[in-house]
């Protein structure tokens, strides 16, 4: 009876036996896709945040550590960008082959985001190369350092008007006339405002807050692998060059907890209003209260109803109250909506550890704090440097868990309905302009090009980590600071402490 | 005739494009070079290369995006004809793009000749899987109005599109179809000889060999691409084609005087050169699947039209500006159209 079948036939009933619905294939690559991406996009984020640091350093102090690391750090950036550019352009054609209908109505309604993204990304990509190519040719170094500012704006730029269209996907209002496109099947697309993507109720607090978790979670990254190199390098020149690294992250790690801990309060306050129906699931709540809400630690939704979970009594209007714009007081539940339309409640549990995770950072960050104001040598007490190594770690799996509790928060749809200040759609029995289902390609390729995907990332992670850690282990230490002391005209070892020559003495 | 935000965004598309292809032809053509002798010919093909190919990847992108925004209504369709093809392509593209890495920052002690070749071929495949697949696209529809009796190689479902697919076997063994695809695939790859004799100065400057094969190639596709274009349904093809033929013959005259040798070889003028080229290529089509179809009907709204138009204006003054700089530092700040004499001068400097 098989060798009956075609093969469209034979795959489906491989793909129904192991329980995977197209829906749910497009899904689960395009969350495999973005998970492995964002590793790559912060730490590349991380870098060129670093870079233009260190050269300033070097440049104002005449410091050939922060030059060499500059230097180091550039060339690594050109190899994040480059896997980035191909793990970019795989996603942006996975999303018109695997999501065609969503694509169809961005491309209509919010691709001017994409659009601009296209010009960050030629800004980050051309003066990267003149930065890192051309770095012998410039005579004023400043005009160098100047360049490095065209790449922190290109990366940063590209990251935020990408998420942008995530946050249109959140709260799409005003860009698009919902009730003709939903009253027609999805046919008609009138009322197009191209600019609102830019500014839509959940993009600020969105945006913040997923930024500073990049920027965090890649510097982390980075931190980590200084520190590691740190313990383990017996050459002390390339030591002092971890150390200027490890300096600039730690003062990033300490600023950027802070912004992270503020813009996570500020976006779930956000969620309360303009996305209670994933808010209410986020904190498990099952039916709205209007004082004096309890705050919910882990716990999961059974048949209908919160259980496991370790209330803490009013702390979770306490929370909310001082931002909630407006509605204050008021705490969405789920009972308020049809349980289709309920995310799973695992979200509920990946949220508490992404805030667990994040308050224990935070210590970490605080107690690296003090003791700099206590003026200790953080760099030589081996448990910081095995916490950095652990930051490394939290850091990424944090934001990944933050980047899943976010998307998997909108399930079952792709695109959210805007919601009234009542709390309800405000198309009345629609919670959700696109579900997942209708958005999906049903093509049978899509099957292979997922394994395709799989192989790709589970080579090219691993891979973009290999080289970056090639490419900053300094095999010739010398010739890097001398190259170094070149580019700063340090011309006179005998009065510079930082030459290569002192070094040896 | 009046002005339409469309036809300006349509326009805009095609530079887009053309910059695209300009792009990945200057490193399609060093397939040559590289394959023929890479000891000798290292150098100056990776000083063109190596500062270039992320920006070629940038360029892509942009076509997609700038793709997906103007005609929105192509996408589901796109995505479902084109899956193998565009699959293979970004395969291509990522394999490459490892390659020339291990080249540049890894492997620098062991030699770096196999995995330029592997470069060169991945993007060499690029540039025929992308060519292939735009003539399919252009020539060819089961309700195909320019010729009723071609075969179909665009089976369109719009019903249930997961069933649509381009029949590539009849693209390249139907007579006509495979006749008209062969000549201007050959007719390329003559000219792009020609051209990587000036573009990366391996020929002397006396050598009649770039203008002959250029001129051969230029016989090849001048029919070809007329056939392609009307089966597409296009007017004035002729027309439009006379600019393209008159720069394409000009880069190897220019070449072979004396005076003018360095500014046919002269990166930005090449670039400008072979943009304005394709581009007027480009620009009588209007309509697509063998004349089945105008592009406008897979147009975004008009308000994302207006809107794309002005952010294309900002965004090109902006990419015009970075490639000046580009230019500029390229050549150690100096404007000049010699690079020769500015790396003697560079040589000179004292250290």
């Amino acid at each position: 009876m098989l060798g009956k079948c075609n093969k469209y036939h034979f795959k489906m009933l491989y793909l129904i036996k192991m329980g995977i619905s197209y829906p749910v294939w497009d899904s689960a690559m395009f969350a495999y896709t973005i998970s492995a991406h964002i590793i790559i996009v912060g730490i590349t984020l991380a870098m060129a945040l670093v870079i233009t640091i260190a050269e300033y350093i070097a440049l104002k102090r005449k410091n050939k550590y922060y030059e060499a690391l500059a230097h180091k750090l550039s060339i690594a950036l050109v190899i994040n960008f480059a896997i980035g550019t191909a793990s970019g352009v795989f996603m942006a054609v996975e999303l018109m082959l695997f999501w065609p209908v969503f694509m169809r109505l961005v491309g209509a309604v919010a691709m001017l985001s994409f659009y601009a993204e296209v010009f960050a990304f030629l800004v980050e990509s051309i003066t990267l190369m003149v930065y890192v190519y051309f770095w012998d040719n410039f005579k004023n170094r400043w005009n160098h350092w100047l360049v490095s500012w065209g790449v922190l704006f290109g990366t940063g730029a590209s990251a935020w008007l990408i998420t942008n269209v995530n946050a249109w996907m959140n709260t799409p209002t005003g860009s698009f006339n919902i009730a003709k496109y939903i009253s027609s099947g999805g046919s008609v697309i009138t009322g197009v405002n191209p600019l609102k993507v830019f500014d839509e109720p959940s993009t600020g607090p969105e945006l913040f807050h997923m930024f500073m978790a990049m920027y965090f979670a890649g510097s982390m990254a980075l931190l980590a692998y200084f520190a590691y190199k740190y313990l383990k390098s017996k050459n002390d020149e390339e030591k002092k060059i971890d150390r200027s690294a490890m300096k600039i992250l730690s003062a990033i790690g300490i600023v950027d907890i802070i912004l992270i801990g503020i813009s996570g309060s500020i976006e779930l306050s956000t969620l309360l209003v303009v996305e209670p129906l994933k808010y209410a699931m986020l904190e498990l709540n099952m039916h709205p209260v209007m004082s004096g809400a309890p705050e919910h630690l882990f716990g999961f939704i059974v048949n209908g109803k919160s259980v496991d979970f370790i209330p803490l009594a009013g702390i979770q209007s306490l929370l909310a109250y001082p931002l909630t714009k407006g509605n204050a007081g008021y705490i969405p539940g789920l009972s308020s909506y049809p349980s289709y339309t309920w995310a799973p409640s695992v979200i509920h549990d990946t949220l508490d550890l992404m805030v667990g995770f994040g308050l224990l950072m935070g210590l970490f960050w605080f107690i690296v704090l003090v003791l700099r104001l206590m003026k200790k040598d953080i760099f030589n007490m081996k448990w910081i440097l095995y916490g950095f190594i652990g930051m490394g770690f939290l850091g990424m799996f944090t934001m990944e868990d933050g980047w899943y509790t976010a998307e998997v928060g909108r399930v079952p749809y792709i695109i959210l309905m805007p919601y009234n200040s009542a709390g309800q759609p405000i198309i009345a029995g629609h919670y959700g302009v696109m579900t997942i289902a209708e958005a999906a390609s049903t093509s049978t390729i899509v099957w292979y090009l997922g394994i395709v995907i799989i192989l790709f990332y589970l080579i090219i992670i691993p891979f973009t980590f290999y080289f970056n850690a090639k490419v900053l282990n300094l095999a010739n230490v010398d010739d890097e600071l001398r190259k170094a002391e070149k580019d700063l005209n340090i011309n006179n070892p005998g009065k510079d402490i930082n030459s290569v020559n002192a070094g040896a003495r | 005739m009046s002005f339409s935000y469309l036809n300006a965004d349509g326009v805009f598309l095609k530079i887009v494009i053309a910059a695209m292809v300009t792009f990945l032809f200057s490193e399609f053509i060093a397939v040559f070079p590289i394959f023929s002798n890479y000891e000798k010919h290292k150098t100056v093909v990776l000083k063109h290369i190596v500062p270039i190919w992320e920006i070629t990847g940038t360029m892509i992108v942009f076509f997609v995006v700038e793709l997906e925004l103007i005609y929105s209504g192509l996408t589901p369709i796109a995505s479902y004809l084109f899956i193998p093809v565009i699959g293979t392509f970004v395969a291509l593209l990522i394999l490459r793009n490892v390659a020339i890495i291990y080249a540049e920052f890894i492997w620098k002690k062991v030699d770096s000749r196999p995995l330029m070749m592997f470069y060169s071929g991945a993007t060499f495949l690029m540039v025929i899987g992308f060519a292939t697949a735009v003539a399919a696209l252009l020539i060819g529809n089961s309700v195909s109005t320019a010729i009723p009796s071609l075969p179909p190689l665009l089976h369109l479902n719009t019903v249930n599109l997961s069933k649509s697919y381009v029949d590539y076997t009849a693209l390249l063994t139907s007579p006509v179809y495979s006749a008209v695809y062969w000549e201007f695939l050959f007719g390329t790859l003559f000219i792009a000889y020609g051209m990587s004799q000036v573009f990366y100065r391996l020929a002397k400057r006396t050598s009649w060999v770039p203008l002959l094969t250029i001129i051969f190639g230029l016989f090849l596709n001048v029919n070809a691409w007329n056939v392609v274009a009307t089966l597409a349904g296009a007017k004035f093809v002729g027309y439009y084609m006379v600019l393209p033929v008159i720069i394409t013959l000009a880069v190897p005259l220019l070449y072979m005087a004396k005076s003018t040798t360095h500014l046919a070889s002269y990166k930005p003028f090449w670039f400008v050169a072979v943009t304005i080229s394709v581009l007027f290529l480009e620009l009588p089509i209007t309509r697509i699947a063998g004349n089945a179809y105008s592009i406008n009907a897979f147009a975004s709204p008009n308000s994302m039209q207006a809107a794309n138009f002005w952010l294309s204006i900002i965004g090109g003054i902006l990419f015009l500006l970075l490639m000046v700089m580009y230019a500029f530092v390229y050549n150690s700040g100096k404007l000049s159209f010699n690079p020769e004499k500015i790396e003697k001068n560079k040589q000179e400097m004292p250290k």
